[in-house]
């Protein structure tokens, strides 16, 4: 066998413990009666999530209209172009919006808690927590991955009203279809579990985001340019994550239904 | 605290950084590690705080081997230390004030207002009364070390680890750091241990001293024995001395085979 695959072995072996530890720490830890502070962790939703509605605002209203454009060309031929709403409305709860805002949130929030997160451990205040007989895991990591775990969701949410917007103002203006229509179609063909397929994915994403983030900045050695490294291994690896989760649940659900 | 280190030994790969390293430290007193770059005092001192496991070896807190202790045993003797990193290790996201009060926050539950007259004490006590609401990317070299060492004796620990406390830093602040330590270990009656190269601060803060060279202790005794000693390899070290037992120059032929490798 050779050496870099044990290697890679041995650094997945160190994600799981270390996710583990954030999982007994965030979750379990409830049952112990040790909760996680919950001023912290408010203090990174608002971070984390506040500071990304612009952005997610943004692309998530150009990737509605941009959908609204494709599929009305299409469904132009068949004198159908009223189901741009309801194919907007399910493409953007079901898919598009879970993932196009995890994709975002894995680069701008991922990425800075890596950089953070590697910054501590270089300046040796992580070992500073540590001699100060506190855990860096229960005072860093949890409040990070469940901050993520809450903003995500809402972020999504967010996203995706916003991208029916982006494709009610394509209906408006360039479909002619009456904005309070669009809306009625758009809200018609979605069912509950839409809504659901979709929060479900906007949860596990965060929780792929928090911990590849968290495990990346943990470990990182060798000063700056060990920082940079795993803002970048950060970033690829969430969105390889966060793709092939998306693959897994869209088959699960493909099947199962 | 009595400590006491046996046999140490620390291993990276095939290569030894430290070799039966074995020396005593009674309670009350400061002992200062001594050595060239690269020697392993640094690693050392990482190995008797736990933050690092020996590869051999043992490190006896008042009997309790910190080797074999469990992490809940480790805290609870951390919760009795104070260490002071050579970068200072300052969190950038608070305040002065705030990193002093940090650990008295976790794990003293006190009132607010108690806290703030602490963390004043503590802050007038290293000089720095005033500075509590600044960061530390707002300060002086000098003033992060004074803080870190505030921070370090927040909780009024039995033991005190200090790693090059006045490295690069100038000789008017480098001294004033040793007064510093002096008075605090002084007043205080705390165990020191303190890593250091520059010989100045380590004559004037030593009870004793160890001398560490290529990983082994090569001499071991008070500030006294050091000074008057005839040993080459301490007078080389504590006169600063480019020629003698510690190799630092080699002849052509040597520099010849290290470049060509035959």
């Amino acid at each position: 066998m050779s050496s870099r695959f044990v290697e890679r072995v041995e650094r997945f072996g160190r994600f799981c413990t270390l996710s583990g530890d954030i999982f007994d720490r965030g979750v379990i830890g409830g049952f112990r009666g040790q909760f996680p502070r919950i001023s912290e962790i408010a203090r990174f939703v608002y971070r984390m999530g506040v500071g990304s509605v612009p952005i997610v605002a943004l692309i998530c209203t150009f990737i509605g209209m941009i959908l609204a454009m494709q599929t009305a060309y299409q469904l132009a031929k068949f004198g159908a172009t009223l189901y741009v709403a309801s194919l907007v409305s399910v493409s953007v709860v079901r898919e598009l919006g879970p993932l196009i805002t995890a994709i975002l949130v894995s680069g701008r929030v991922g990425a800075g808690v890596a950089a953070e997160l590697g910054t501590m451990a270089v300046s040796e205040e992580i070992t500073a927590l540590r001699m100060m007989a506190l855990n860096p895991v229960r005072i860093l990591l949890v409040p990070r991955a469940a901050g993520l775990v809450i903003a995500l969701p809402i972020l999504t949410l967010i996203g995706d009203a916003v991208a029916i917007l982006g494709g009610l103002i394509i209906g408006w203006g360039y479909l002619h279809i009456p904005p309070q229509l669009f809306y009625k179609v758009a809200v018609e063909g979605l069912v509950m579990k839409d809504f659901l397929t979709g929060f479900v994915k906007s949860v596990i994403f965060a929780v792929l985001i928090g911990l590849i983030a968290c495990y990346k900045g943990y470990s990182v050695r060798g000063g700056a340019v060990g920082v940079g490294t795993a803002t970048t291994e950060t970033v690829v690896v969430s969105i390889v994550a966060i793709i092939m989760a998306d693959l897994l649940f869209t088959a699960l659900f493909y099947f199962a239904a | 605290m009595r400590i006491i280190v046996e046999n140490v030994e620390k291993q990276y790969g095939p290569r030894y950084v430290l070799r039966g390293v074995n020396f005593n430290v009674e309670p009350g007193e400061t002992l200062v590690i001594m050595g060239g770059s690269g020697c392993g005092k640094s690693t050392l001192l990482r190995v008797l705080c736990g933050i690092e496991k020996p590869t051999a070896g043992a490190v006896t807190y008042n009997g309790e081997d910190i080797v074999t202790l469990s992490e809940g045993g480790m805290d609870r003797l951390r919760k009795r230390w104070g260490f002071c990193f050579q970068g200072g290790a300052l969190f950038g996201s608070m305040t002065v004030g705030e990193n002093v009060a940090y650990p008295i926050r976790e794990h003293a539950l006190l009132d607010e207002k108690v806290i703030d007259i602490m963390v004043k004490m503590k802050l007038d006590m290293v000089g720095l009364t005033g500075f509590g609401d600044l960061y530390p990317s707002q300060i002086s070299g000098g003033m992060v070390k004074r803080v870190a060492l505030a921070r370090a004796m927040a909780l009024d620990p039995e033991v005190l680890f200090m790693d090059e406390p006045s490295a690069g830093l100038d000789p008017v602040m480098s001294a004033a750091i040793d007064q510093l330590i002096l008075d605090l270990t002084k007043k205080t009656k705390i165990t020191t241990i303190l890593v250091t190269h520059e010989m100045k601060s380590a004559f004037s803060v030593a009870d004793r001293m160890v001398l560490l060279h290529g990983g082994v202790v090569v001499a071991e005794g008070k500030p006294e024995t050091f000074r008057t000693t005839a040993d080459p390899l301490i007078r080389q070290f504590i006169d600063g001395l480019a020629d003698g037992p510690i190799p630092l120059r080699r002849n052509r032929d040597e520099y010849l085979k290290s470049m060509i490798g035959n």
